[in-house]
This record gives C-alpha cells, structure tokens and sequence, in this order.
C-alpha cells in the first residue's frame, strides 16, 4: 500500500537522519541533552514551587501563568518527540521558560510582602519581648525574601509565619494594641491609635521612650 | 398479282442464282443492262469512259467478227449480275453461233471440282477425247472420307507441305519461322481453332466436297485474319502447354505490331500450297486438270471445230485456276506437244477481289478485254422494271412462258399476267403498251428497301431478289392478315405519324404495322388529300390499306400533290443511290438520321420479343445505351423535384452514383435499373425523343419538331413520377430505405469510439453532436487494441468519412436553385435521432437493409454490421483495461474510494517523501508530479472507470471509455509505480545505512533515552492539571 509506505518510508528516512546527525556530532547532543535535563528540572521545579505556593499561601492564583507553565511543558515533550532533543526546541523552551521565571520574579517581592508584612511590623513591635524566638521567625521568613525556585526557602517562609502567629498570639495582647503596634511599624500609626488600654500597655512595658511622634507629610 | 400461281412459281422465280432459273424465267425476268464498261487493262473500280450495253458486248467479242484468240474477263462485285449477263450472252450466242463453233457454258452450280470436270466431259463435242475413261472414273470416284477426316486431311497436308518446303516457291519463310509454324499448326488448341466453322479449312473444304453448301463468294484460302491471335487464344494455348515454338509464335501474332505482319505473311505463304493440297484431297494429281482441258481442245480441232467458252465463275475453279487460266490464255497458233489445239474464245465471270488478288500478273496480261459490271448497273427505271419483270414472271404459267420463248421470246410478245390482287396498286410501263402491276410493291417501297435496307455493296440483282423481291413476296402470299410481318428497320421514323397511330389505334401489333406500312410503302407522312375522288393518306390510297386489312386513319388534310403516287415519274424524280423515301430535314445529317432509325428498328423489335441487347457502345446499341444508361437519367434527377416529393437530396445522390441504372429496358440482356421502362410502343417514342435531343439537337431542344419531344418527355415524366420517386425512396419494393438509420447509428458510435461525444448517456446527444462535433484532436490514446482496430475497420476505404458525410447531408434541404444555401430538415433529423436512441442504437433485423442494390445506401449498413460485429469484444477488451487501472490505484490507495482528498494527500506524502530521500542522502528517482496534478480530472476518470467496470452492456461501457479515462490514469500510474520502485529501493538503502550505523543506534535504545524526563513532565502536567481544578 504505497500510500501509507511513503509515511513509514518518510519517517524512517528522518530517523536515520537523526540518527546519522548523532553519531556524526555526540558531544554536541550531550550537551544539548544537558540544557535540555537542566532545564527540565528548572521547569520541573517551578511547578512544583507555584503548586506549594498556591496550596500553601494566600497568593491569587494565575490562570495565565499555568497556561504558560502547561504549554512549557508540552514544548519540552516535542523537543525528544524524535527520539533524540533538539538544540533549537531547547533553546526556544529555555526562552519561554526564563520569561516565564522572570515575570515571577519581579512579582515575588508584592507577594511576599503582602504574605509577611503584618508579621513582620508584629515581631518587630514584640522583638523586645521575645528577642530569641523573634528573631528565629524572623530568619525564617526572610529566607524567601528573594525570588527561587527552591521550594525549601517557601516552606520555610511558612514555618516562619506559623511560629510567629503562634508566638504573637501567646502573648496575648489586645486587639487594639495589636492594631497600634501594627500601624507604628507600617509607619501608619496616629495620636488617635493611642488610648488609654494602649497608654497603658506602654507605660506599663515601659515602652515611652522608644515610641517617636512626627507629622504626616503631606503631598 | 395472281397469289395462286405466285404461291407455286415464287420458289423457282425468285432464285438469285439466275443459272438455276428455266431459260424462260431467266428471260422473262431479264431486264437489259446499259453500263457496262470495256477496259484494257484491270481497274478494280473503274469510272468514267463511255457505257456500253450487253448487246454491245454481244457484237463486238461474242460473235467475235474477226475469230481471233479471246479471253475476256466479267468481273464486278458478287451479285452485280456477272452470271446473268453471261448467261445472256451465251444463251444469245447458241441462237446466232456460227456451225463451227462450240459453245461450252460451264455452270458453278455443281461447283466443286470434280462437279466442274464433270460439266467439261459432258458435252458432246468431247465425247471423243483421249483418255476419257481415266477422266470419268476419276471424276466419279466418290470421296467418301468423313468430313472431318477431310478436313484434318486438308489441315494437316499444308503442315506436311511446310515440312518439305524445298524453298522452290515464290513466299518464302525461314528455317526458324518454318518450324515455329509447324509447331503452332500441330498445336491442338490452333487446330481447334483454325477447324471452326468460319476457319480457313471450311472454306477449302467446301471446295472438294461433294455435297458441301458453298458460299460464291468464298474464296478458299487462308486470310491474314485466320493467323490473328487474340489475348484469350494465347492464354488458352499456353494454359494447354506445349512446343515452345509454338507459344513464340503465337505470342508473335498476338504483339498488335508485329502480329498483322506476321499473319499476312503466314496465309500468303500457305496459300502458295493451296492448289496442290486441295487438289491432292479432291483425290485429283496436279496437272489432272490442265491435261483434261487440253485433251478437249486437241479434240475439238481434231473436228474442225472452235470453242467459245462461257464460264460463270471462276473462282469455282479454286484449286485448279492456275491450271484453267494457263489453259485458256494458251493460244492456237502455238504448240503444244507437238499436237494442235482449237482457237479458243472465252468468257470468264469473277469477282473483283478474285481478279485482282488470285489472277498472276502474267494471266491478267494475256487477258483481251475486262468488262466491268459497275454495282448500281440497275438506274431507278431498271430497278422498277427488274422487280416488276419478277414479279409478273412469278404471276405467269410456265406454260406462258414458254410459248414466249419457243415464239423467239420477242419484246412486243412478253406475256403479263391477269391482276388478281392489287389491282388497285401502281403500274409500271415497260414499253410496247405494256404495264406491269407492282403489287405488293410501291416506288417508295422499291426504293425504302434499296436505298435502306440493302447493304452497301448488295445493291445488285442477286441481292435485290434475295432480300427484296422474294421475302417481301413471301410475305404478301403466306402473311397477308400481319402484313408487313418483316423486320424493317425504319428510317428516320416521323414522330408525330407514330404518336397519331399509337395514340388512335390501341391494339399494338396493328400500330405497329400500320406505321410500317406507311413509313415504307407509303411516303411517312402525316398528309392526307383528295385525288381523283380517291382518298390518299400518307402517299397510300384507302384500297392499297383495304387490302391488308389495315385501318386508313384521319390525318392532316393537305392540298393535292401535283405528282401523285399514282402517277410516279420515277426517271426524273428519284435516283435509287440516294435516299428517297422521305425528304430529308436539311439541317439534320444523314448519319444522325440513320442513327434514329437503327434505333427505331431496334426498339420496334424489342416491343415485339420484349428483350434488348444495349450492351455495346457500338452500333445502335451505341445510340440507345447512353440514352437509358445516361441522359434519361441525367433528365429524371434533374427534372423531379425530389426533395418536394419528400426524397432526401443525398439519398437521390447515392441513387445518382450507383453501379445500378436509374432506368433499364424491360428485357434488358445485360444491366438492370430501379426502374424499368416497359417495351410499349410510347416508351419507344420518348426514347427516340430523348435520341433525336442528343443527335439532333446535340443536347438541346433546337431542331424541328423538337416541340413535340419535349411534350412527350415531359409528360411521360409526369406519368412516371410516382413510381420513380417511389422505386428511388425504396430499398426494396414497399420498404422504405432506412439507411439514414444505420447512417446515424454508425456516426453515434464513431462520434464516441473518437471520444467527440463524452457523455455517459445517449440522452445529452443532440443535433449538434451528430453534425457540429469538434474532432478529437489527441494524436495518441490508451485505448485497447480492439477499440483501435475498430477505428481502424471503419476508416478503411474512408467508409466512416462518407457515412459523416451521408449524415450531413441527409438532413439538407436545398434552397431552390441556390445549392450553396441549404436549411436543416430538423424535423427529420430529430425523428431519426429520438428513434435510434430509444433503440439504443440497435437496427431491429427486418429494418437492415444490408443487400440494397445502391452502394453507397448499403455502405451505411455494411459500416455499422461491421461496428456491431466488433463492439462487444471492444467493450469487454476496454473494460478488462479500466478494471486492471483502477485496481491498481486501489490496490496503491488500500481503498476503493480515491478522490481528491486522497490524491492531493498522496501528492504531499510522495513530495515529503522526496524531500527527505534528499536530506537522506537516499538516492531515489523523482518522478515529476505536474502530470497527476489535475486531481479533479484523475477523480473523474477512476470513477467513470468504476462505474461500469461490472457493467454488461456495450454501449454503456464504450460510453465511460469514450473521453479515454486510461489516458488520464497513466500519469497516476506511472507516478505510482515509479513511487512504489523508489520505495523499495529507498527502505534498502535505510536498512544499510542503518546497519553501517552500528548497534548503538538501534530503534530500541533511542526509545528509553528520555523515559525519565518524559515522566517527569507527566507528572508536572498532572500537577498543572491539578492547579487548574483548584
């Protein structure tokens, strides 16, 4: 059956081509082979790192960015489709790849503040009382303060962020002065932030002296 | 005419050999002649000088005042009256012969050679001579060999007399001719040849045989025409094999320009052995006779006595004339071994060409005088006179007779007899108040018969009694009730007198007469006037009709002749060498009359045995054949309206161009016609109309009373019409001719054998199909070898060409008298055409018309069996091709529906293919792809293909074959296996360039080398997936 002969034909005459091309230039495959493995595995683990992300955090999820992330993943399938990986298919994926990588970098540190912030102003405001375990929450949560596709850094942001809660809430400190401590460390705080249940807590911490008043500039 | 004794006297009377005839019948029928003419010296047709009559002869050489040696010669044409006029003489010279003298008149009537010697020995006056026993045993001797016997006797002594030649002749032939002339005359098919009836051998043999019948004016010997051979002879002597010489001597005689030469060489050679041989089989030694004479004259002068020799014909004498002559001419002053003989005057009738031919030179010298009988001695008086004198002698007792002559048969004595019968009839005046009535003769018959009916050179006594006097007495006497029954041909017929006849007297045979009577007997004339209180119509009075019970019909009444037939003056009037029964039309020359009147005898005839020989283009059939063969024709096409009596134009032109006439005679030997033109006597007329518009007019209408023709041609068209029309529109009687039928069915099948017509259906063919289709301008095609062959058969002879042609033409109808403008009859046309389609283009059996008579009608019939007996084994073998085309394709395709689809995908699989043949380094043969690149047409085809590849009918798979859907294929096919060979040859050169690889690139190891990494991005992607859901 010639019709169907000439596919197999074709396909067998583009594998030898490969074929030849391979043996004629192993190094060069190896090499490709590498960036391809590397790659893959920067690939493999910037899903793995938005997979913990999204699971564990409160960051919004992006269907753009998996779609991206999907279709990386599909270019990386085709490039071994004929059995041995191309140099440009790697190229063109690593392409995708580090637009992909570099949009979430310059997105992390929004993220990431947004996920740390209140913490941080908290475990700065209580950094006095608690200064050790303060500061282990603190090592931790900066740990991720930099855009990585180590998942490890992100799990140990959320560690981070668990013991502080936990060390904030035990405590056991008001509601209101809460807010106060959390509004003086995002620089927000007023004259108004300060009544009596919270002039109190100050002075019965004997925290006057570290508390500085200025006015709010205007634009 | 006293018809009683008429009946008992005509046999003896009427004789043209005056010598057999009673001393009384020969002077009461002697008429005397007066130009004669007395030369010196021979003049075969002598003119001029003064006329002598017989009387003259008689006193100045047979009275022979000055009894000197005579030997005078008698010579005129046969019949001119040699034998009469000696008879005369002699029979005058026995009453004033002086008592010397002996008188021997040797008669021809036994005229053989011992019948001759016989007359010699019984006179008299020789009873004495020496010898004369020898001689009468000899003469009585009876030759009682067979006649064949004899003749071979003859035939093969001149063979003996070749084979001795000794040269002692005076024509002599050479050793080599000599033997070559034996040879042929011992060839059995010559032999044959030269013994017919009409052979030089009958001629002798008639000469020595006792009691053979002898034409006088046969002479025996051989003639240059006996040694002509014709292409038929030769054949027939070399087909029967033989002597060499023989053939080469025939072959001599058969070359037109030698043979003539040769012949006259050969007979005059021949004949120099006559004599001897005659006379050797007459059983009489040469020499016999001369001796014979010699002894009489050596026995006449032992007596005293003188001999005055009367001889009627020499020529009787063949065999012995060399011998007769040196006798005669011998004179009697001189001697002759040692003896004396009698003076001798002699009187020696013969012909001119026996003269001039078989008398030497040196016996023609010693001739005294020659008297010359011209051939028209009788001038129209005496031609009168002599057939009255014979008729009055058959109408006279012998007894009568007789009494005239024993009283001295004086001229103021002649006896007439008593008129029984014709009394009515005219009379002629023969001097010494003397009448003799004609009947049944007129002037005019006399002369008809003389001028018309005797052949030139038989206008003599002999003839005028033979085949004038006697038969037409004959037929008065024994067929008075038909009379003239006799077969007369008649001259420049009027007419307008044979349209009164036949139009006024119904009976046919009684017409015919009566125009017979009056062309001949009477003056021809349509004339009718009142004489003497007497009616004459058409120069005959009502009695002279009465008596043969012939009607005398009302003709045009005229004004009274001055010189009525009554009263004739034939001296002055008419001369009997020139034609005088009618007057002639000035402008109209005799010949072409003559042409008119043979034709007219001919068709008279015809009308009675209802038979016609117009074979030859000679003759009379030369006149009548080209007018039924061509110019009635050529009249009738021209002249009907074919296309107004709803004949197709072309059919009439087929008709036209047919072998077969448009017309034949009714009894016609040879030929036939569609339509035949009885023998009824206004048929005859319109023939002659047509003839006389030929001759006299030369194809026109200009010559007098050519009016009339065209009024009898043109109505007996009209009369005609239908049945022509309908014989030339039929193929057989009461069947139409169908041809158009055929016709149209065989260009159907040319227009889709060529591929015009593609259709797959008969329902799309149309009027421009069959007339306007474009031809086929592929010079080359796929077709079987069947299908060409077919094509083949039906060019041949261009049949396919001219059953176009019959088609576009058929269907024609010309605009009167413009030929260049024509309309389509497409009336007809689409008739035909819904017909032969509904037939699927099947001529049911009894509308084939394969045996019509007209070629080019049965052309159509023969060009489509010759379609039909091939167009099932074309399809088959077509059909077989397609099948075996697309099961390839399908068999390339692993499918059975292969469309466009499927050819674009293959065109790109075969150029992917190509491409990386190329990159591969595979080297593969690339075969170009523009040639499949009409993939709608390739559709087509494989399916026009698949559409009848199990189909049974003929006609529909020459239909789907017809645009040559192979031909579209090839290139697919051609593709296709060239693609399936660089298949092979490219996957044997990947398996050894896979092999020359080594191991380590093996198909199985490639497969796992990126196993993990694929799995990895497996799992990524179920994660993704998962991110999705979230």
């Amino acid at each position: 059956m010639i019709f169907e002969d000439l596919v197999t034909t074709t396909n067998a005459m583009q594998s030898l081509q490969r074929k030849i091309a391979f043996k004629e230039n192993k190094d060069k495959q190896d090499n490709t082979d590498g960036k391809y493995r590397l790659l893959l595995f920067k690939a493999n683990g910037l899903v793995d790192t938005i997979s913990f992300l999204y699971s564990n955090t409160a960051i919004p999820k992006d269907e753009n960015l998996v779609e991206s992330i999907k279709s990386l993943m599909d270019d990386l399938e085709k490039i071994v489709d004929t059995g041995l990986a191309s140099h440009e298919g790697v190229l063109k994926a690593g392409t995708s790849f580090e637009e992909i990588n570099e949009k979430l970098k310059i997105e992390w540190p929004s993220h990431y503040a947004s996920l740390t912030n209140a913490t941080f102003s908290t475990l700065e405001a209580i950094k006095d009382i608690n200064p050790k375990d303060v500061e282990t929450c603190l090592k931790k949560i900066t740990s991720a303060k930099e855009w990585d596709l180590d998942v490890k850094r992100y799990e140990r942001l959320t560690d981070g962020l668990n013991e502080a809660n936990h060390l904030i809430v035990g405590l056991g400190l008001d509601d209101e002065i809460l807010s106060f401590l959390q509004n003086t460390n995002s620089g927000k705080a007023t004259l108004a932030d300060l009544n009596e249940k919270v002039l109190a807590w100050i002075q019965n911490e004997g925290l006057e002296n570290r508390i500085r008043i200025s006015f709010v500039r205007t634009r | 005419m006293n018809s009683d004794i008429a009946k008992e006297r005509i046999s003896y009377v009427a004789r043209p050999d005056s010598i057999t005839t009673s001393d009384g019948d020969f002077l009461t029928t002697h008429v005397a002649v007066k130009k004669l003419k007395i030369l010196d010296k021979f003049d075969i047709s002598p003119s001029g000088g003064e006329d002598y009559s017989e009387e003259d002869v008689f006193k100045q050489f047979v009275l022979n005042p000055e009894d000197t040696h005579q030997f005078i010669a008698v010579y005129g044409q046969s019949g001119t009256g040699k034998s009469h006029l000696i008879r005369w003489l002699a029979a005058r010279f026995e009453q004033n012969k002086p008592k010397d003298e002996v008188v021997l008149f040797i008669r021809r009537s036994d005229n053989t050679l011992k019948g001759t010697i016989r007359q010699l020995l019984d006179k008299p006056e020789v009873q004495g001579i020496n010898n004369k026993e020898v001689y009468e045993r000899l003469v009585k001797a009876a030759v009682s060999v067979e006649e064949n016997k004899l003749k071979d006797l003859i035939y093969y002594n001149f063979v003996i007399e070749i084979g001795n030649d000794l040269d002692d002749h005076d024509i002599k032939l050479g050793g080599v001719m000599k033997k070559r002339l034996a040879a042929f005359l011992n060839n059995e098919i010559v032999h044959e040849y030269l013994m017919n009836k009409d052979g030089p051998i009958e001629r002798m043999y008639s000469k020595i045989a006792e009691h053979s019948m002898v034409d006088r004016d046969t002479i025996a010997q051989f003639e240059s025409e006996d040694f002509i051979v014709s292409q038929d002879l030769y054949e027939s002597i070399i087909a029967a094999g033989g002597d060499r010489k023989a053939e080469k001597l025939a072959l001599e005689l058969l070359s037109d320009e030698k043979g003539p030469r040769t012949a006259k060489d050969i007979a005059d050679y021949l004949n120099q052995f006559r004599n001897d041989v005659i006379q050797r089989c007459a059983g009489i030694e040469p020499g016999d006779f001369k001796q014979i004479f010699m002894d009489i004259r050596k026995e006449l002068y032992r007596l005293d006595k003188k001999l005055t020799l009367f001889i009627e014909d020499v020529t009787s004498f063949t065999g012995v004339d060399t011998a007769l002559l040196d006798a005669l001419i011998e004179e009697h002053t001189g001697k002759r071994d040692g003896d004396n003989v009698c003076r001798i005057s002699s009187f020696v009738g013969t012909t001119n060409n026996y003269l001039q031919n078989n008398f030497k030179d040196n016996h023609k010298d010693r001739i005294t005088k020659y008297i010359y009988i011209p051939s028209d001695v009788l001038d129209q008086h005496g031609l009168f006179e002599f057939v009255a004198k014979y008729l009055n002698a058959m109408s006279l007792d012998e007894e009568v007779i007789n009494d005239w002559v024993i009283g001295h048969a004086n001229p103021e004595d002649y006896p007439v007899h008593d008129v029984v019968e014709g009394k009515n009839w005219e009379y002629l005046k023969i001097g010494h108040g003397k009448q003799l009535n004609m009947y049944p003769f007129t002037y005019n018959s006399i002369l008809y018969f003389y001028n018309n009916i005797l052949e030139k050179g038989h206008q003599t006594p002999r003839y005028i009694i033979r085949d004038i006097i006697e038969p037409v007495v004959r037929d008065a006497l024994y067929n008075k009730e038909v009379f003239p029954s006799l077969d007369i041909k008649i001259i420049n017929v009027n007419t307008t007198l044979s349209y009164r006849i036949h139009s006024q007297i119904s009976d046919q045979k009684m017409a015919d007469r009566l125009l017979k009577f009056i062309s001949v007997w009477g003056d021809g004339s349509t004339d009718q006037y009142e004489e003497n209180n007497r009616t004459f119509i058409s120069g005959l009075n009502k009695e002279q009709y009465n008596d043969f019970n012939l009607p005398a019909l009302k003709m045009d009444t005229i004004v009274s002749p001055k010189v009525s037939p009554e009263k004739p003056k034939p001296k002055e009037t008419i001369k009997p060498d020139k034609p005088v029964a009618k007057p002639e039309e000035p402008s109209i020359p005799s010949i072409k009359q003559k042409k008119i009147t043979d034709a007219n005898t001919l068709l008279t005839k015809w009308i009675n045995d209802k038979k016609i020989d117009i074979s030859s283009t000679v003759g009379v059939s030369g006149t009548i054949r080209p007018i039924v063969v061509d110019e009635i024709p050529n009249y009738l096409f021209s002249a009907i309206n074919w296309q107004a009596e709803g004949v197709s134009l072309d059919n009439v032109r087929k008709v036209r161009s047919s072998t077969l006439n448009l017309v034949a005679l009714e009894g016609q030997t040879k030929g036939s016609g569609l339509f035949e033109i009885k023998a009824e006597w206004e048929n005859v007329n319109v023939i002659l109309a047509f003839i006389r518009w030929k001759e006299y007019g030369n194809k026109s209408w200009n010559y007098p009373e050519a009016d009339f023709d065209a009024f009898l041609i043109s109505s007996w068209t009209e009369t005609i019409k239908d049945d022509l029309v309908k014989k030339v529109s039929e193929y057989k009687d009461g069947i139409t001719t169908s041809y158009i039928d055929a016709a149209v069915v065989a260009e159907i099948y040319r227009t889709i054998l060529r591929g015009e017509y593609k259709s797959k259906s008969l329902d799309a063919f149309n009027a421009q199909s069959l007339l306007a289709s474009k031809p086929n301008d592929a010079l080359t095609n796929s077709h079987s070898k069947e299908w060409k062959s077919l094509l083949s058969v039906m060019s041949q002879m261009r049949a396919d060409i001219n059953n176009q042609q019959t088609v576009k033409n058929y269907f024609n109808i010309e605009q009167a008298g413009a030929r260049t403008i024509t309309v389509l009859d497409t009336i007809k046309l689409d008739s035909v055409l819904e017909k032969v389609k509904k037939q699927r283009l099947s001529i049911p059996e009894n509308e084939r018309q394969a045996d019509d008579l007209v070629t080019q009608r049965r052309n159509s019939f023969v060009l489509l069996d010759d379609i039909e007996a091939r167009i099932d084994s074309v399809a088959k073998a077509e059909q077989a091709n397609g099948n075996k085309i697309i099961e390839k394709i399908y068999n390339a395709f692993g499918d059975d529906e292969v469309g466009e689809d499927e050819i674009n995908e293959l065109i790109e699989r075969i150029r992917k293919f190509y491409d990386e043949a190329s990159k591969t380094m595979i080297a593969v043969k690339e075969t170009p792809l523009d040639e499949i690149k009409d993939v709608k047409s390739i559709e087509k085809a494989i399916n026009d293909i698949d559409a009848v590849k199990n189909e049974t009918d003929s006609l529909s798979i020459i239909m789907a074959f017809s645009g040559d859907p192979i031909s579209l294929l090839k290139p697919l096919i051609t593709v296709l296996d060239s693609i399936e060979e660089e298949l092979k040859k490219a996957n044997l050169q990947i398996g050894k360039k896979i092999d020359s690889l080594g191991s380590d690139f093996t198909d199985d190891k490639d497969a796992n080398r990126y196993a993990s990494e694929l799995k990895s991005i497996k799992a990524s992607k179920e994660k993704l997936e998962g991110m999705v859901q979230l």
